[in-house]
């Protein structure tokens, strides 16, 4: 057998007698109707694409819209940050509170132990652990109110992931956006073959199947 | 002159400070600390926005600021202040979460006159201001 007819024989038999034919009209015609099979199943695979896509948008824009499948809506998980945020700003202020009324009646007990320094009948060891005391509290609740700034820093993530979550969910609406325009519009602009209405029927035909 | 003003305010504990921190928790806690520490002219913005104004209107000797603020951030202030003829000699101390060595340097670079990471102590923003008002003394 010649080698060099071997790429020959290796092609299909539909293909090879078009290649004996002497009609160039039925070969031009036998090329395009090759070409829209390949197209045709170019389409349904793109519109299976479109569709799936289409779908999993909607599903996932459908969970952060109402929660459903156990997924908490976008807006609502950004609130409830932004309620713990305003929570833990106030539970700090109120330590804060406490610390500064803390704080004063510490100094006022310092105060007083130190007044009675020229009272005879004061007992001097109790004013020196009342000084200490009122020392001790001094510096803890000095520490227990920069402590508060747990707030700030917790505060500070719970707002970066608030902005990220608004993030998300705008891109995720862009993408429901553009998934809805590729469903009504971008496989039909791809299937426009030129000058062949009959091409176009036939895809608008296999699209109308995946409900475009 | 401000730089001379300023200078003469080492240790002056009546000079005026504005606190820049969006979160109202640690405005109180920074200003509870400078309270401790003798000052008492101490007034609160709450982003960069906010102080630019009050800066500009009022006679500040000091601000401290956050880093990381909506609006305009503690960077942007601080760049804001240094172009400002009226402002750059104003020291300014960062106090933020924002560790990463090129911010360090970015707010080294635009002029900051301290540094100090959150979380922080008392001891730590006594020492940062104290070596601020030094390092002005020395230069005047």
């Amino acid at each position: 057998m010649d080698s060099t007819n071997e790429p020959t024989l290796a092609l299909p038999e539909r293909i090879r007698a078009l290649l004996q034919s002497r009609d160039s009209s039925e070969v031009e015609h036998a090329i395009t109707q090759m070409v829209r099979e390949r197209e045709n199943a170019l389409f349904i695979a793109l519109g299976q694409l479109a569709r799936d896509l289409h779908e999993s948008v909607k599903n996932v824009a459908g969970a952060l819209a109402d929660g459903s499948d156990g997924l908490d809506a976008m807006p609502a998980a950004r609130q409830r940050l932004h309620e713990a945020l305003a929570l833990s700003e106030q539970a700090a202020h109120h330590s804060l509170d406490i610390g500064d009324r803390l704080l004063a009646h510490s100094d006022q007990l310092a105060a007083r132990a130190m007044s009675s320094a020229g009272n005879a009948d004061a007992d001097a060891d109790l004013r020196s652990a009342v000084l200490a005391f009122a020392a001790t509290c001094r510096d803890d609740i000095s520490a227990l109110r920069v402590a508060q700034g747990w707030q700030d820093l917790t505060g500070q993530r719970m707002k970066q992931v608030a902005a990220f979550l608004a993030r998300v969910e705008t891109s995720v609406l862009a993408l429901v956006q553009l998934a809805g325009s590729l469903g009504a519009t971008a496989p039909l602009a791809a299937a426009l073959p030129r000058g062949e209405s009959t091409t176009q029927q036939q895809v608008d035909d296999l699209l109308e199947q995946f409900g475009f | 002159m401000l730089k001379n003003t300023v200078a003469e305010n080492v240790l002056d504990r009546n000079i005026k400070i504005l606190v820049v921190d969006d979160f109202s928790t640690m405005r109180r806690i920074i200003k509870n600390l400078l309270q401790e520490l003798g000052y008492s002219n101490i007034q609160e913005a709450d982003d960069g926005n906010t102080a630019l104004p009050m800066l500009r209107a009022g006679k500040f000797d000091f601000v401290v600021t956050d880093w990381n603020m909506p609006e305009m951030t503690g960077i942007d202030l601080l760049k804001a202040i240094r172009a400002d003829p009226a402002l750059k000699a104003i020291p300014v101390l960062m106090v933020t979460a924002e560790n990463s060595r090129e911010q360090i340097i970015e707010a080294a670079q635009s002029g900051v006159n301290g540094y100090i990471v959150k979380p922080f102590t008392g001891a730590t923003l006594k020492e940062k201001i104290d070596r601020i008002f030094e390092r002005l003394a020395g230069r005047a």
